[in-house]
């Protein structure tokens, strides 16, 4: 039969996805050697974080990380899962440099976290949620937990180069069904999973670090003319570790499976998946292995570890360690601190932002600022000042010597007027590592406003004696000139006259006189 | 006298191991490899009405670790262990393909 992309009217993806995490725990799986993923970790010299259970000395036998269990059954709940009472860990058997085992410690039918939907908001394309659109339920198959491989170096033509210090780190592998139909879609899971997975304390999140990695598996519906359907060869792209990417190849795939199938009739079917890598340059994916060289990995259960069997007690104290999470929090901020929802979702979906946030406009309203002044303030600071603070630092938010109690130091300067919105940014970054107050930093570098009524009007009426022509104009109509006014009283004053005082009396003075 | 295992499961199971015998030693393997499998398929015959699988042999439950940190080996004590190395990092042979992870 004669195969045309004619014959196709219409197309329907349908993705799953294997998301690998790597937990943020002090120490690795099986062993305590330092665990490359772990908060505020600096790049190692190769083999530098390995120890006899890494190397897989005779004799060496593994211990299980409690950590790592602990934050796997977080991220489970977070994701809506269901978890184990009991669990156990299994061999999976390859060869290769990077594994000096030969196997890799797994879970096969028995994983942490068992069968879940999440409720996937639906975002733009910079992450934006939108709250009043419906969430697309997301089906979790499981979420198991595995050790990573080391790193290979491809050196030459002759040599490979083995660095053991990521082996061992925790994995938390997070499968879905193929629940989702655009790139879009997928992209929103990704993004959606790695919040949750930050704000649980799992992973710190970095894509460049490869501290999240992607992989979706595609196919599509395709309807013909003749009103059968067929589905293409599912297609997994493996190792996918920024958004940009995870989105590039999905949207390959689907442009291109259609083509596949005209050139070979090849359809959905046992031993039909291939795998595939993309090709971050030349944004294409590239045939990494069809099923005809799938590996056997010869599961069998690990004999060197105990099952985990999770009781009420344990998994009560896990429960209770379940923060807020960033949707819920954004919601809040939206329907009780009055927040865009893109400020509520910036300020929440950091644990440090919202840290600040929460204290700071909790503790302001004890010196006098009303509520919703408070929360005004504090959220225009953070995303303002304090965001640019960390940012010329090259430090999270989280880094910053800022507490909450400082912050509301400086919401109250801005309630009373005290400092401009401009000025903030300036008082914001010598706060850090400085403990004055805000208000006397605020003092030492100039920027207290003149709100002196007095000295104010004597500069406005020397502007107004001095710009004729431009007065002339706003009495004719023209409004906008009036900034122009407003910034040679500031000249005057040295940048230190409060603009909004400023405003009210050149307006009064002109319209009046 | 079991039944011989054909050349391309020798051939299949020898790949996984990454090894490439010769083809005489495919043959005798052949015998060598059924005849394993023969004993193991004794327990088979095991009568196990009632008995739960086990999934270890370690006793108890709950073997955990607290998540701090212990020692580990220098880059000089790993390149000693190493039949080759460069600049910290373990030298091997070419690696064609792919892992598994």
């Amino acid at each position: 039969m004669q195969r045309s992309l004619d014959d196709i009217t219409s197309i329907r993806p349908i993705i799953g996805m294997e998301i690998h995490v790597q937990l943020a725990t002090q120490t690795k799986l099986l062993t305590r050697a330092p665990n490359t993923a772990r908060p505020g970790a600096e790049e190692s010299h190769p083999n530098t974080l390995a120890d006899r259970v890494v190397l897989a000395l005779p004799g060496a036998l593994p211990v299980m990380n409690r950590a790592a269990v602990e934050l796997s059954m977080l991220v489970g709940l977070a994701l809506g899962c269901r978890l184990n009472e009991r669990t156990i860990w299994d061999r999976k058997s390859y060869f290769y440099p990077d594994l000096p085992k030969a196997y890799q410690t797994s879970q096969y039918d028995l994983p942490v976290c068992a069968e879940g939907v999440l409720d996937v908001p639906v975002m733009d394309e910079s992450g934006f949620i939108d709250l009043s659109a419906a969430t697309n339920p997301v089906r979790i198959i499981r979420a198991h937990l595995e050790e990573d491989a080391g790193k290979l170096v491809h050196e030459g033509a002759s040599h490979s180069l083995v660095d053991l210090n990521r082996a061992g780190t925790p994995l938390l592998e997070i499968v879905t069904e193929p629940d989702m139909h655009s790139a879009d879609e997928a992209v929103a899971f990704g993004r959606f999973a790695r919040t949750i997975c930050k704000a649980v304390g799992a992973t710190q999140g970095v894509m460049m670090r490869g501290h999240m990695r992607f992989e979706p598996n595609i196919n599509l519906e395709l309807t013909l003319k003749d009103g059968s359907a067929i589905a293409t060869p599912i297609v997994e792209v493996k190792n996918l570790n920024s958004f940009r990417s995870l989105s590039g190849a999905i949207a390959y795939e689907i442009k291109h499976q259609p083509r596949r199938w005209v050139e070979s009739g090849e359809t959905h079917g046992p031993g039909m998946k291939s795998t595939r890598g993309w090709d971050d340059d030349k944004e294409i994916t590239v045939l990494q292995r069809s099923k005809e060289d799938a590996l056997d990995y010869r599961y069998f259960p690990e004999p060197d570890l105990a099952p985990v069997v999770l009781d009420q007690k344990w998994l009560s104290d896990i429960r209770a360690r379940m923060p807020e999470l960033p949707l819920a929090k954004m919601k809040r901020y939206v329907d009780g601190q009055g927040l865009s929802e893109r400020d509520a979702q910036q300020i929440a979906e950091s644990k440090a932002a919202s840290a600040l946030f929460d204290g700071a406009r909790t503790i302001a309203p004890d010196s006098g600022v009303p509520a919703s002044d408070a929360d005004r303030h504090a959220s225009i600071l953070i995303i303002r000042s304090v965001t640019k603070a960390a940012n010329a630092l090259g430090k999270s938010i989280g880094e910053l010597d800022l507490d909450a109690a400082r912050l509301a130091e400086l919401v109250k300067l801005r309630h009373e007027d005290t400092i401009s919105a401009q000025s903030a940014d300036a008082v914001v970054a010598a706060m850090i590592g400085n403990d004055e107050s805000a208000n006397a930093i605020a003092e030492h570098l100039g920027l207290v406003q003149i709100s002196d009524t007095g000295q104010l009007e004597t500069w406005c009426d020397e502007v107004i004696a001095e710009q004729t022509e431009m007065v002339e104009q706003i009495r004719a109509g023209k409004a906008a000139a009036i900034g122009r006014l407003i910034g040679e009283v500031k000249k005057k004053s040295g940048g230190s006259a409060d603009a909004k005082l400023v405003k009210d009396i050149l307006e009064r003075k002109i319209s009046g006189s | 006298m079991p039944d011989k295992l054909s050349v391309d499961e020798v051939r299949k199971i020898a790949s996984l191991a990454k090894l490439d015998p010769s083809d005489e030693q495919v043959e005798s393997l052949r015998t060598e490899l059924a005849s394993m499998l023969e004993l193991s398929s004794k327990l088979k015959d095991a009568d196990l009405e009632g008995v739960e699988p086990m999934t270890s042999p370690v006793e108890g439950i709950n073997r955990l670790a607290d998540d701090v940190p212990g020692e580990t080996f220098s880059a000089e004590q790993v390149e000693k262990l190493a039949p080759d190395s460069q600049d910290g990092s373990i030298r091997v042979p070419k690696v064609l393909g792919e892992g598994g992870a």
